[in-house]
């Protein structure tokens, strides 16, 4: 929906997923089902627009939202029952599943891996991996999903730090990749830049090709649909031409992973 | 089709324009000359303006999903401006709001017969466009009137031929040899991410976003809540334009941005619309207050 | 509509037309008016001026009621005002109220506030802001060139060889006129920088000085005295328009290059080069806080003058004193008597003869003695001398220093009115709010720092029952049963422009489109002043010892706090917090701090520190930057979040009472918020 008029939804549900993440079930007010790896800008009154990529969707639009700035305090204020505004969905989502798919997700990167994961399975696909880095055990989100996962996928977990109930992988995401079943494989990989960073350089050792490492790029967007200007990377928005892109469409742009 | 218009009879065809629409021109206002609503012809200048008429088919700030439903035409604006809008068109005409206002706006376009002080719109497409709704050229006695749209036709409106097209070209050949086109050919493939003209702009600017705000191609906008989700013009060279949440930006330096500002109108936009995002209007040398020049930027490509 | 109209933030006085319909801006186009900013405007102009239509504006008289406000009517809040402040004049005698004017509102409004002050309520107790930045100025330049104003003309500008700036961050509080000295040092001109951070204008410094905060005296000294060595002085002019430069050579004899060295922290030759270069060319002095906000900050401005008329650098094209004015009409604030010891027209108000003519005018007796200062008035309040106050347009608990004590002070008030056109941090403890209207919506004058005076025109209909600060003033007056009869503001410039020496004559037809400088003859202004005579006859040489600032660092507060203003907001933010744009690009409150500085500290980028002075404490966000050296941090007032003027040096300059916001000794430790 390229508008720029919000649609007023109900929240159907909060859960608290960790002490700054929370999941909120919205009422599915737009017609159009998003793919996985898109996104939707909420608008939350007397606070502003944020875009955050849908963790799932079946009744309503499930999205897990961390606690950074102004808006996300609001929204983090609000209780089921609430109305916030939706546009979207937004973006070109992750490529269709091909073949074996390792998603390498950090912090609050993991729901629009969840989205990717959810959709797959529930089209038979299992020739997946999850290579999640969460900061501290009391910082990993969907515990319960996790587990349910990893009846069917390979999980790895790993923390940058422990505590005394952890006994997982203490270290950086990279730090696990030598837990990757499969080389030859589609990358995915959706977490803060810094991260992303590393894990290329760890993929290149490895010898995957350019062509099979996908990024979920972030920028400061605002309309959503590559109108507003503010995403621009080279000749590419985020919002539009991604968030998904191939490595080797954006390794040519200086500003690209700063 | 081509009219041509005698000169004196140019304030009663606007007087005759605002009896049916609400009529905006340039008007002078002391020593300044900006686009007003006119009462009546005589108000009417074809001077330039300092700012173009952008605000009406894209206010620089207004309510989502506000619009207003009046038909407006908007005679005197220059061809560099026009040419800009169409430009805007093509990337905001996706959205609804801005295309329901743009089609109750028609512009009536002046072509410049002597070349302004910063412009170098001939390195685009120059004073005379092919596309136009009405585009008047003054050649003396006359305005030449190229018309593509029969209601807006005046009652004044002489038939015009040959002699009046050769008139036109005249101008236009005297007005190229004063303003001789810039260089542009492959500058999308010339242009530098290094380019030393980036820093040395820096060293000067004061981030004003006049650039911005005066270009009549410049699209980007900032969305924020007031009781209502509005919009309004931003500034690629300010810094808060990329900076995300966790106080990260992509680019935390002024140089970086001024590249933004040169990279996407000379070069990002030219890969995907094949033009670039720039019509020679000259508008943001005269606005930036430390007469940050593209075209010396162009010439040092 | 559109109308050519002033932008309301700094004393450049951009013109700017506003394109309305009344309800909204339609669009903002800068004037082509070369004279000033020349098509140009800084993104204040493009981006801040929404604040006027903003939703949360004050549309209603408001009265206290338990912790919150009621709306009352006009008519019901003129009676409450009139009726408690009539009682605290009865029972507490004239002096027992005082009147805040404000810098921000235009010269009519200024001039009823403290006729309303004086002639009403027999009091000298009238102030406005400029007592905590340019009140230096008006003290150091009467005292040594008789007119307390920029002596020559933006415009003129272009006419120098030189420029030298101290104490001034011009790109950034001054854009148009920083914009205006770069665009003429990029065609040769010369620039000498003292300034101790690595502001942007250094870029194009020649020179660039980085004195230790508070020994700008001492600098200029050291100048005047490598000039007079060298012989390099203005002989000719020296003698036939000054007086008194024997006096002054015996102090400056007294700073050699070595001394001003040692005392300043910059190099000698540094110094030697600059007083050189200032001494050969045809030079402009701008200065600004730099140089006001010290105990020192008459001597300061005196010392400026000195060095200008040592070199004869004044009264022709081209050269002159530049203090840069902060508000949009702070200067005509000041023009128009909004001060304790000056009647409109800056005569004293214990001139017999200057008080005179008021008396005549106004038809009562005149107080002489002069009145509190606006930092001295809470300090009354405090001391229970003054029982009420009047705040128009001023936001003391964030610009002032000490402000918890200010709070305090409030409580001790019997009244307090404050009129403004939001509900700002000081409103909130008022108990009577009146509405007023913004430069948007009132028809009126400002006088830039050049001394120009322009017509503020509306662009906006009047929030809900809003009125202008003339209006609100004048019923005030009729209520305590005085014939004010102002049915316009034209008409009170027709009583300013009769008893006003400098704006003598004017009339808004003479101001029109252009503005018009004082002193005005008519409707002819005088671009460059003191061309024959200065105003006071001849110059007079006011030299001085350099003191120590009053707060200097010992161990236990090691670090100089320097307070100062950002690009993107404005004082106290009231009206640029408003602006989303404005309000993005610097949301919060920070602190710089010299990298060496920080790692020995083990204070990273983003981390929380803790500032504390001898006055309170404050948490604010680190920045590391090397614009700042080292032992020195600098932090923007313009945050609420983090009130820096909770900790500042309340101390001030004995003549001018200035306070010393810009050097305060402090230490620093992480805080965990």
């Amino acid at each position: 929906m390229r508008s720029m008029i919000p649609v007023k939804s109900r929240i159907i549900d909060i859960y608290k997923e960790t002490d700054d993440i929370k999941t909120f079930i919205v009422e599915k007010t737009i017609d159009e089902d998003p793919v996985p790896g898109q996104f939707y800008e909420i608008y939350v009154r007397d606070a502003g627009e944020i875009p955050i990529s849908i963790a799932s969707w079946n009744d309503g639009l499930i999205f897990s939202v961390k606690r950074v700035g102004a808006v996300t305090e609001k929204l983090h204020k609000l209780v089921k029952g609430d109305y916030i505004g939706l546009r979207g969905p937004y973006g070109n989502g992750f490529p269709e599943h091909r073949r074996f798919t390792v998603l390498i997700a950090g912090g609050i990167g993991l729901p629009p891996a969840r989205s990717y994961i959810e959709y797959w399975l529930s089209k038979g696909a299992k020739d997946m991996q999850l290579l999640y880095g969460a900061r501290t055990p009391s910082d990993i989100v969907y515990k319960k999903l996790l587990d349910y996962w990893s009846n069917y996928i390979d999980v790895q977990i790993t923390v940058d730090r422990g505590d005394s109930t952890w006994d997982g992988n203490v270290g950086v995401v990279t730090t696990i990749f030598n837990r990757i079943k499969n080389k030859d494989a589609d990358f995915l990989i959706i977490g803060p830049e810094i991260m992303m960073k590393f894990s290329i350089i760890e993929l290149k050792k490895m010898g995957v090709s350019d062509d099979n490492i996908y990024l979920s790029m972030e920028r400061r967007m605002k309309c959503g649909f590559g109108i507003c200007g503010h995403c621009n990377i080279g000749r590419y928005y985020v919002c539009k031409d991604g968030p998904v892109f191939r490595y080797s469409t954006i390794k040519d742009i200086p500003e690209a992973i700063h | 089709m081509i009219y041509k218009l005698k000169k004196e009879f140019l304030q009663e065809y606007i007087d005759d324009l605002i009896k049916n629409y609400e009529v905006w021109g340039p008007k002078k206002i002391g020593n300044d000359v900006i686009f007003s609503k006119l009462e009546k012809g005589s108000e009417f200048t074809d001077e330039r303006t300092i700012l173009g008429p952008k605000n009406f088919i894209y206010p620089p700030r207004e309510k989502i999903g506000e619009i207003d439903d009046k038909e407006v035409i908007v005679i005197g604006v220059k061809s560099c401006d026009l040419l800009g809008y169409r430009m805007l068109d093509d990337v905001l005409g996706i959205d609804p709001s801005y295309a329901e206002r743009r089609k109750r706006v028609h512009f009536l376009n002046f072509v410049c017969t002597e070349p302004c002080q910063y412009g170098f719109c001939t390195t685009f497409s120059g004073p005379r466009l092919m596309e136009y709704e009405m585009q008047f050229t003054d050649i003396g006695n006359y305005y030449v009137i190229e018309c593509n749209n029969k209601n807006l036709i005046g009652k004044r409106f002489e038939e015009g031929g040959e002699n009046e097209i050769k008139a036109l070209e005249i101008i236009m050949s005297d007005f190229y040899k004063k303003m001789p086109p810039l260089d542009v050919k492959d500058l999308d493939k010339k242009i530098s991410w290094n380019d030393p003209k980036y820093a040395e702009f820096a060293k000067r600017c004061i981030s004003c976003g006049a650039c911005n705000f005066a270009c009549p191609t410049c699209f980007c906008f900032d969305t924020y809540d007031d009781n209502g989700l509005y919009r309004e013009w931003d500034s690629c060279i300010l810094s808060g334009f990329t900076r995300m949440a966790g106080n990260i930006n992509p680019r935390p330096i002024l140089d970086l941005r001024l590249r933004q500002r040169f990279m996407h109108k000379l070069k990002f936009h030219y890969e995907n619309f094949s033009y670039y995002l720039c019509t020679g209007c000259g508008r943001c040398i005269e606005t930036c207050p430390v007469r940050i020049d593209i075209r010396d930027f162009i010439r040092g490509v | 509509m559109e109308v050519k109209t002033v932008c309301p933030y700094c004393g450049v006085g951009c013109n700017i037309i506003v394109v309305s319909d009344g309800n909204k801006i339609l669009n903002i186009i800068p004037s082509k008016y070369d004279a000033i900013n020349y098509g140009t405007i800084c993104i204040k102009g493009w981006k801040g001026l929404s604040f006027a239509e903003s939703n949360k504006r004050l549309k209603k008289p408001l009265l206290k009621k338990g912790d919150g406000f009621i709306e009352i009517t006009w008519e019901e809040a003129i009676k409450i005002a009139v009726k408690r402040l009539k009682e605290i004049f009865e029972k507490y005698g004239p002096d027992s109220i005082g009147f805040q004017s404000s810098a921000k509102c235009t010269n009519e409004d200024n001039y009823l506030m403290q006729k309303l002050a004086r002639q009403v309520f027999k009091t000298n107790n009238v102030d406005h802001c400029a007592r905590s930045c340019h009140a230096s100025t008006i003290e150091g330049l009467i005292s040594t060139i008789g007119s307390g104003a920029m002596t020559t003309s933006i415009r003129d500008i272009d006419n120098s060889e030189l420029y030298f700036i101290i104490g001034s961050n011009t790109t950034e509080q001054h854009p148009i006129i920083g914009a205006r000295i770069i665009n003429n040092v990029l065609i040769g001109k010369k620039l000498i920088l003292a300034d101790p951070r690595k502001i942007q204008i250094s870029n194009f410094a020649t020179i660039h000085m980085r004195q230790y905060p508070g020994t700008d005296l001492a600098l200029l000294n050291t100048m005047a005295n490598v000039i007079v060595e060298k012989g390099l002085y203005d002989k000719k002019f020296i003698e036939e328009r000054t007086e008194n430069f024997e006096e002054y050579l015996k102090v400056i004899d007294f700073y050699d290059v070595d001394r001003g060295s040692r005392i300043t922290g910059v190099e000698p030759e540094l110094i030697e080069k600059a007083a050189i270069m200032y001494a050969k060319s045809r030079s402009i002095i701008f200065y600004a806080m730099g140089i006001t906000q010290h105990t020192q900050g008459t001597e300061n401005v005196q010392a400026i003058a000195n060095l200008a008329m040592l070199t004869g650098n004044i009264g022709k094209k081209g050269t002159g004193i530049a203090p840069l004015r902060g508000h949009n009409n702070v200067q005509g604030a000041s023009d128009m008597g909004a001060l304790a010891d000056f009647l409109p027209g800056y005569k004293r108000v214990y001139d017999d003869e200057g008080r005179k003519i008021f008396e005549k005018a106004w038809n009562t007796q005149l107080p002489s003695k002069p009145g509190a200062a606006l930092n001295e008035m809470f300090d009354l309040a405090r001391k229970g001398k003054i029982k009420g106050l009047y705040i128009m347009g001023e936001n003391p608990v964030i610009s002032e220093p000490e402000s918890d004590l200010i709070i305090e002070s409030f409580k001790n008030l019997e009244f307090l009115i404050v009129q403004d056109i939001f509900l700002t941090e000081t409103a909130i403890y008022a108990d009577l709010v009146l509405p007023s209207l913004s430069f948007a919506e009132k028809l009126g004058t400002f006088t830039n720092t050049e001394r120009r005076i322009q017509m503020v025109r509306p662009f906006l209909s009047p929030p809900g029952e809003a009125k202008a600060d003339w209006e609100i003033i004048t019923m005030i007056a009729r209520e305590m049963g005085y014939d004010w009869r102002y049915s316009s503001p034209e008409d009170i410039m027709n009583e300013i422009s009769s008893l006003v020496p400098q704006y003598s004559g004017l009339t808004y037809s003479c101001i029109e489109y252009n503005g018009v400088q004082w002193p005005v003859n008519g409707c002819k202004g005088t671009e460059i002043m003191h061309t024959q005579n200065f105003t006071r006859g001849k110059g007079k040489f006011i030299p001085s010892y350099w003191k120590r600032p009053d707060e200097y660092t010992d161990k236990e507060y090691p670090f100089i706090l320097t307070t100062g203003r950002l690009y993107y907001q404005f004082h106290t933010g009231t009206l640029t917090r408003k602006s989303n744009i404005l309000e993005r690009e610097a949301p919060e409150p920070f602190a710089e701090i010299n990298p060496d500085d920080a790692k020995t500290m083990g204070i990273r980028d983003g981390d929380c520190i803790k500032i504390t002075s001898k006055y309170g404490s404050v948490n604010i966000r680190a920045r590391l930057t090397d614009m700042v050296p080292k032992g020195i941090l600098f932090a923007p007032f313009h945050y609420f979040e983090s009130p820096i003027n909770r900790i500042t040096n309340p101390k001030t300059d004995p003549v001018a009472k200035i306070p010393e916001l810009k050097v305060t000794a402090v230490r620093i430790e992480r805080c965990y918020p």
